[in-house]
């Protein structure tokens, strides 16, 4: 596999950077290019050394398992670290990706001097709560606090619903300025590399790390915000992880993994106090989700998010919830969606136990239930699957073609590399 | 609690940075002061800031359940990352490390001018781990010039007794010219850190602070710090200082400390250093620093047992025959499962090696000494139940011979007096 060496093409007040990607094995629905396009007015903090395209490319070469050769710069710290990262991705998900050799053409420190503090943020519990805490008004240390987020279009947010993503971008922006915070919307064909090879809750950290990376010429520090506790992460591997993310860092970004020692509830505890996430909170994992709503409060993320919030009482404050749930019965509904591996149950059972014990028949029910449900749709053959494909079952709207990426920008870049070349 | 602001001062031809600890409530036996000692010749490479020592004083505080007051300067990310530190010690052993407030008076990054680029040092005891530590970092085996280490930092106190001098110098002397040979210079100092642990944390839930502390006080010249990993793999990571889930959260903004090396267990790295002739004649593992002397190990301790069957299943063990003195016999496997502190999974992990290379004979030995381990640990943790905290820190402060604040040793920047030889 060859990362050629970054390149830079303007559009539209906005700058794209892009590199060439070239396998060995050509497998269907592998992009050529990999591309980043956010606003012009950033330029001076764009960083062209292939960090950006390394980090999120090693993924694609581990999975075909094609040794690596980088034409660009690389940051000597990264480098050390990516045997380690490699390492431990294979060490828990050996049947998904293994570990390459890769070959570099200079190893370098960018040239940069960064002063910003940032973090990924999607409008979820984690991110929020990643904002919270870096406030100055709960950060003691100024160098930690929060200057900036970026907010990135075809990765949760397909393609398809740009419109949504603009317009939450603008929505996102003037409520994180009331913070003192700026917002970056950036969007990006990374999440391509992965889907429909590789599963997008296991290795989305490298396409977190390589927007961030971009940007080394702003910033210093970067939060990615933690998905789950301690507890849940020796559950559920991915390459989101304490362990695993803070190897990203280079001579002058530092990746921090933030919020494992919270639970989830705890952090829905912390916040549900905090007008402005209640008024904002977006956690629904559903990609066909309508233009207007923000939540379907019906899938998996949705029902395990407004459990502890019902059972902290303060269900209608939240207002981005359409379907409320109003009494303990209501609840049951989160059996139809339970996942017993993205819960951190014996903390959740403490969280209930104190704060609204008369759930507590509930939650046993839901985990019963649920449990029983998710072991029998686990169990269903993939044969079995493609035939309830025709009655619109089982339809992953992730892997519909181009559903994370732009055709007109390939387009362009395409043109650009051909009177390049 | 409150950590004093760190001083130097110069002693014969020594210098010492210490900080006082002063307790709300004191500990029987706790001294006042931490201390690092180091050669005069490192005089204008020392940082006076709070960095070395705030992460013990944390971990002490934590232990007495008092809320810590840092004076003196302390790093801003060092400052931050304390309390993830502090979360973990306490998610891991509740009893032992209760969560305390953190207060510090001067948070501030440290500026360093003129500082020689690319100088990295990893702490090194003459184990497996730092040996394939140093190995795998040499310039023939890192390909990257910036990682490549050129430092190593031997220190007295961490895992041999401040009292015993002889055998600190006898090993010392010996390092100092592997390194010498090999391009590289080892830094030789020494601590009374173990003495805030003794009988109370156990050592393997405390040192990892204390020696990334001594690498701090070395951060004005050393940009970055290997701690080898100890644990087996990270299949088994298991509550200990030095992790890789706490070991980078030490970092500051002038110094970045690496846990390295544990993707490679422990068979591997034995296969790798048996490789270097350097090593031959220089493994020094022994955990029983009362019977062991420079480089000659015990060859009756659970990490002594753990390296001699390694190499015996490797065929290199002639190379070492020097570092351990005696040949592993039934009796040796029988004593290993009941009288030293085996690791059934590290024991297991070497079981299946000797299956691996056709060893069935000794892999039942070891199977024998793992199900003893497990009887005999079971019964001991009753006891402990039984005698509480207080209670088994009297009773080691009767079986053992305490280092800290023994009658014969002063606390203060005096050498602590040799001990008698006969004593070992």
């Amino acid at each position: 596999m060859i990362i050629h060496q970054p390149e830079i093409l303007k559009q539209d007040n906005h700058t794209i950077v892009w590199a060439k990607i070239e396998l060995e094995t050509r497998p269907k629905n592998f992009p050529d290019y990999l591309w980043y396009r956010l606003p012009d007015k950033y330029d001076d903090y764009i960083c062209t050394n292939s960090d950006a395209f390394l980090v999120p490319g090693l993924v694609a070469g581990m999975h075909f398992g094609e040794d690596i050769q980088v034409r660009g710069t690389v940051s000597p710290r990264l480098a050390y670290h990516l045997d380690e990262i490699q390492f431990l991705l294979n060490f828990w998900m050996p049947n998904e990706v293994r570990p390459v050799s890769i070959h570099y053409e200079l190893l370098k420190p960018a040239q940069v001097q960064p002063q910003a503090v940032g973090c990924t943020f999607s409008g979820g519990v984690d991110s929020w709560f990643t904002l919270w805490n870096h406030l100055p008004q709960n950060q003691p240390i100024q160098e930690f606090r929060l200057t900036h987020a970026l907010f990135i279009n075809l990765f949760d947010i397909t393609s398809r619903n740009t419109s949504k993503y603009l317009r939450l971008g603008e929505h996102y922006r003037s409520e994180l300025q009331k913070l003192g915070i700026e917002l970056i919307t950036l969007e990006t064909n990374l999440v391509s590399l992965l889907i429909p090879r590789l599963r997008l809750l296991a290795f989305f950290s490298p396409v977190l790390a390589g927007c961030a990376l971009l940007m080394q010429g702003l910033f210093k520090r970067f939060y990615i915000a933690s998905g789950g506790d301690y507890y849940k992460l020796t559950r559920r591997l991915s390459s989101s992880n304490p362990l695993t993310e803070r190897l990203s860092s280079t001579d002058t970004l530092e990746f921090i993994h933030f919020g494992s020692v919270y639970s989830r509830h705890k952090k829905i505890e912390i916040l549900s106090d905090w007008q402005l996430a209640q008024q904002n909170l977006r956690v629904c994992g559903r990609p066909d989700l309508s233009e207007q709503l923000l939540n379907c409060s019906r899938c998996e993320k949705c029902m395990r998010t407004m459990f502890p919030i019902y059972a902290l009482g303060k269900m209608d404050q939240f207002t981005t919830f359409a379907k409320l749930f109003t009494t303990n019965k209501d609840t049951l509904m989160w059996a139809r969606k339970f996942n017993p591996d993205q819960s951190a149950l014996p903390g959740l059972f403490q969280f209930i136990k104190n704060q609204k014990p008369d759930l507590l028949p509930w939650l046993r029910c839901i985990v019963l239930l649920g449990s029983l449900r998710y072991r029998f749709l686990k169990r269903i053959p993939e044969s079995a699957k493609i035939f309830l494909q025709r009655f619109g079952y089982y339809h992953d709207l992730l892997k519909v073609e181009n559903a994370f990426e732009k055709p007109e920008i390939i387009q362009v870049i395409r043109a650009r590399d051909r009177t390049t070349s | 609690m409150i950590l004093h602001e760190p001083s130097i001062s110069e002693t014969g031809n020594e210098i010492c940075c210490a900080a006082r600890f002063e307790l709300q409530k004191p500990l029987s036996h706790l001294p006042q002061e931490l201390w690092y000692r180091f050669p005069k010749a490192l005089v204008g490479n020392l940082s006076v800031r709070a960095d070395a020592f705030a992460p013990t004083a944390m971990l002490v505080a934590m232990y007495a359940g008092e809320n810590l007051l840092v004076r003196g300067s302390i790093s801003p990310r060092l400052a931050y990352s304390l309390l993830e530190i502090q979360e973990i010690f306490h998610s891991w052993m509740p009893k032992l490390f209760q969560l305390v407030n953190l207060q510090f008076d001067c948070i501030e990054p440290a500026v360093i001018a003129d500082r020689q680029p690319a100088r990295a040092g990893t702490a090194f005891s003459g184990g497996v781990d730092s040996f394939y530590t140093l190995w795998a970092l040499m310039p023939e085996n890192q390909p990257i010039p910036q990682a490549r280490v050129t430092h190593g930092l031997f220190i007295h106190g961490l895992d041999l007794r401040l009292d015993d001098e002889d055998n600190f110098q006898a090993a010392a002397r010996h390092y100092q010219s592997l390194f010498e040979k090999a391009g590289l210079e080892l830094v030789v100092g020494s601590t009374n850190a173990f003495q805030f642990s003794e009988f109370r944390i156990s050592w393997p839930l405390f040192f990892g602070p204390p020696t990334v502390g001594a690498a701090m006080l070395l951060s004005p010249f050393l940009s970055r710090f290997y701690l080898p990993a100890g644990m087996a793999s990270y299949q088994k990571l298991i509550p200990q200082a030095s992790h890789p889930l706490t070991d980078h959260l030490l970092s500051t903004e002038t110094l970045d400390v690496i846990h390295h090396g544990l993707s490679v267990n422990r068979y591997e790295k034995v296969k790798a250093i048996a490789s270097w002739p350097a090593t031959h004649q220089s493994l020094r593992v022994c955990s029983d620093k009362q019977r062991m002397y420079g480089l000659q190990n015990c060859a009756a301790c659970h990490k002594c047992y753990r390296t001699m069957t390694l190499l015996e299943i490797l065929g290199v063990s002639q190379f070492y025959s020097e570092n351990f003195p005696k040949r592993l016999s039934p009796g040796s496997y029988l004593r290993w499962g009941l009288l030293t502190h085996l690791y059934p999974d590290q024991a297991r992990a070497i079981r299946d090696k000797a299956i691996d290379h056709g060893r069935y004979g000794m892999a039942l030995w070891i199977q024998i000494a793992i199900t003893l381990r497990i009887i005999k640990k079971y019964c001991v943790e009753l006891f402990k139940e039984a005698l509480g905290r207080e209670g088994v820190f009297r009773l080691k402060r009767r079986i053992y011979l305490p280092e800290s604040g023994s009658t014969d040793f002063d606390m203060d920047h005096d050498h602590p007096p040799t001990r008698n030889p006969e004593t070992r």
